[in-house]
């Protein structure tokens, strides 16, 4: 029998991301930690880490000004 | 994706002028270019790389000089120049944009007889899209279509598949850790360390710009503060925890070095030893030659007894005659003077002694007559009856017999062949003595203990830094639980600034841990991922039957599997061969880049089955195939059957009788 065509490497990245996700912290936005992995995929082999950190800076940003709203709404 | 559309060389190694090899910049292409040696193959997939990376290699896998990377022909024309420029396609999820390279070495003006590196300049052109972009994107673009870290998987030739079979060999080297690691970047395992990586920065960043905000607000200033005091003890702590593990990875190598040394002195102690027995055993024998010698020296004193051996035998055979002559003589005159005396008695008396009747006169008269002849007879015997002529004879004979020679001869014969025995076994001897005698010369005997004391104290020290490590962990997670409960202290203030960067600071630290969660998971399923493809490939590409497949191991080396599980333990240069391509077809299978593969020389140590195999096994290694091939390994006519309906353009290099090389498309 055939071996499946394995996943490539940012598809297996982000199931194994998003099941410990599940596990350990439900909370965390899976569309953000999908985001950081996408980020860090794009710059894996930079070694210069100011760009892929601001851009994660500001994604986080982003996700914790809408739980921040959406907190302040709901009470 | 990265794929190929031009390759453009000038004055590049055997290249003069300009030279083209295009592609169909699209994905199923392989190309063969065939090149005898010395040619021009190695120097094609060298513009490649140094192409994109500034970087070309020699045969010894270092980095050739610009100096002989210019076309030699061209130098002496004063064209002191070399350049290739790459076309190439980088295709997108959903769109391809085309992407010109080319890198240009030059001598400077100003030095007379460029050698140097620092004699030349480069000059590096690069469009994206048809935008011409600063020569400084030139690595940016090349990074984020093959990055150099990787480009051994794409771009390779023997020595990848050398370090490749070293790597299967042996997998507690420098070399193979740093094999290892190029395998964990195709693999995109940086993906998720350097994911891991930034957020460690970016919480403590986050939780920094907390406190200062907090440390507005009266009510929780307090702990803010407090939790700001932790975090630079944490920050303290980490830098401690770092240099620690600095010195415990300098201090395992130490020790792994000293091992290695010690390991190789192993060697030479055994060799001391074998010396000290071989001289002992010499000694010995040398000892028995001396006692054998000294035998025969005492035998050849004897030698003279077997000269006198057949006169002697013959003179105490008549002695002894003689001697039973004599013996005889006196046992009869023995026997003749009791009869006579007997007789004369009877002769005396009147009358017989048993019967008492008178004896008659006849009778008389013929015992006269026995008396006489006994008389007569011991007269005869007389003088051979002689006792003092018979010990005189054993006295003889005794002497005779305590000269004759006993075996002198043949015990010498018996002593010449122990000698030649023994002449042989010191030979030996010698010999093995001379041998190891070789392996000791220049070695400092105080090497051992001096490397045995160094272990010692490189293990002392490292028990300290790892107690060390150790503390530092311990108090590290003491100082996380009281900024815990800080943080708890300040979670009820509910200003808005600060709970939105209470949230982000969170969002930030739980995704931390879920990364860290994450980042062994990767690389454990990546190493099943790996042993999978790659004994689905060796399966293929394999004759033997009896395999059933590869084993990997935690630095990616593989092992061969028989049927019945058990491990293949020795295999041949062509199986090394055929495990290292299975390694390097399933790394391509699953590598975080798409990119051309351009193999020089890969059908070296195969034979024709396993050519064939790998044949087959090619176009399917990547999106677009080059192979450099010399007609030592490929023949056109009989090896291309499998593959025939596969390749898309045949390219040969010509050299010519002016040492140049040429592209020539074949028909």
């Amino acid at each position: 029998m055939a071996t499946p065509e394995p996943l490539g490497p940012a598809e297996r990245v982000r199931e194994i991301l998003e099941e410990n996700r599940k596990r350990m912290h439900p909370d965390v936005p899976t569309d953000m930690l999908a985001e950081i992995a996408a980020i860090e995929e794009q710059n894996q082999f930079d070694d210069d880490r100011a760009q892929p950190r601001r851009e994660i800076r500001e994604l986080v940003d982003r996700y914790a000004r809408a739980r921040a709203l959406e907190e302040s709404q709901s009470k | 994706m990265m794929l190929l559309k031009k390759i453009e060389i000038e004055n590049f190694g055997p290249y003069y002028g300009t030279h083209e090899l295009e592609f169909n910049g699209d994905v199923d292409e392989l190309i063969l270019v065939y090149g005898e040696n010395m040619a021009g193959k190695t120097s094609l997939l060298n513009a490649v790389r140094w192409c994109l990376y500034g970087e070309a290699k020699d045969r010894a896998g270092g980095a050739m000089s610009t100096r002989k990377l210019i076309n030699g022909d061209a130098w002496s024309e004063g064209d002191r120049r070399a350049s290739v420029t790459l076309e190439v396609v980088d295709r997108g999820a959903s769109e391809d944009t085309a992407v010109r390279l080319k890198r240009q070495r030059q001598a400077k003006q100003s030095v007379a007889d460029p050698d140097a590196e620092r004699d030349f300049t480069t000059h590096c052109d690069v469009q994206v899209g048809g935008n011409i972009l600063a020569a400084d994107k030139f690595d940016d673009t090349v990074n984020s279509m093959l990055p150099a870290s990787i480009s051994r998987f794409f771009l390779f030739d023997g020595e990848l598949l050398r370090e490749y079979e070293e790597l299967l060999q042996e997998d507690s080297t420098t070399h193979a850790r740093h094999v290892k690691r190029a395998i964990e970047m195709i693999l995109g395992v940086p993906a998720m360390q350097s994911g891991k990586a930034d957020l460690v920065h970016l919480l403590k960043e986050a939780s920094r710009a907390y406190n200062r905000e907090a440390k507005k607000h009266a009510d929780i200033e307090e702990s803010a503060r407090a939790e700001e005091k932790i975090e630079d003890e944490i920050d303290h702590l980490e830098q401690d925890l770092e240099s620690l593990r600095g010195q415990q990875e300098q201090a395992l190598g130490d020790i792994r070095r000293v091992k290695e040394e010690l390991l190789k002195h192993e060697h030479l102690a055994e060799s001391a030893k074998g010396l000290a027995q071989a001289e002992e055993r010499l000694a010995s024998l040398r000892e028995e030659r001396e006692e054998k010698r000294q035998s025969r020296r005492d035998l050849g004193k004897e030698l003279w007894r077997d000269v006198l051996d057949p006169r002697l035998k013959h003179e105490t055979a008549e002695l002894e005659r003689e001697q039973a002559r004599v013996r005889k003589a006196l046992s009869e005159k023995h026997d003749l003077e009791r009869e006579k005396k007997s007789r004369e008695e009877s002769l005396v008396a009147s009358e017989c002694s048993t019967c008492g009747q008178p004896i008659p006169e006849d009778l008389r008269l013929r015992e006269q007559s026995r008396v006489d002849k006994i008389v007569d007879r011991l007269g005869q015997i007389s003088e051979l009856a002689d006792q003092s002529r018979l010990d005189q004879l054993g006295t003889t004979i005794r002497r005779m017999r305590e000269i004759a020679p006993a075996g002198v001869a043949s015990g010498i014969k018996v002593l010449e062949t122990d000698l030649a025995q023994i002449d042989i076994k010191i030979f030996k001897e010698d010999r093995r003595k001379a041998e190891v005698e070789a392996d000791l010369r220049g070695v400092d005997k105080k090497l051992v203990p001096d490397f045995e004391q160094k272990r010692e104290q490189l293990s002392k020290h490292l028990g300290q830094v790892e107690m060390g490590i150790s503390k530092a962990e311990e108090a590290l997670v003491e100082k996380q639980n009281e900024i815990k409960a800080h943080r708890q202290a300040m979670k009820e203030k509910d200003e808005p600034t600060l709970k939105h960067m209470r949230i982000a600071r969170d969002l930030f630290e739980r995704s931390l841990a879920v990364y860290e969660a994450s980042v062994s998971d990767l690389t454990d399923g990546l190493r099943v991922d790996v042993e999978e493809q790659a004994s689905q490939i060796f399966r293929e590409l394999t004759t033997d039957k009896t395999y059933a497949g590869l084993r990997i191991n935690e630095n990616y080396g593989l092992t061969i599997l028989a049927k019945d599980g058990s491990d293949v333990p020795v295999r041949s240069a062509g199986a090394e061969q055929v495990v290292a391509l299975s390694l390097i077809g399933a790394l391509n299978r699953l590598a975080a880049r798409r990119g051309p593969v351009i193999m020089d020389t890969p059908f070296g140590r195969l034979d024709r089955q396993h050519r064939e195999n790998i044949l087959r096994f090619v176009p399917t290694l990547a999106d677009q195939v080059t192979l450099l091939v010399h007609s030592g390994e490929i023949d056109p006519e009989r090896d291309l059957e499998p593959i025939k309906g596969k390749i898309t353009s045949e390219v040969e290099i010509l050299h010519n009788e002016s040492a140049r090389s040429e592209l020539v498309e074949k028909a």
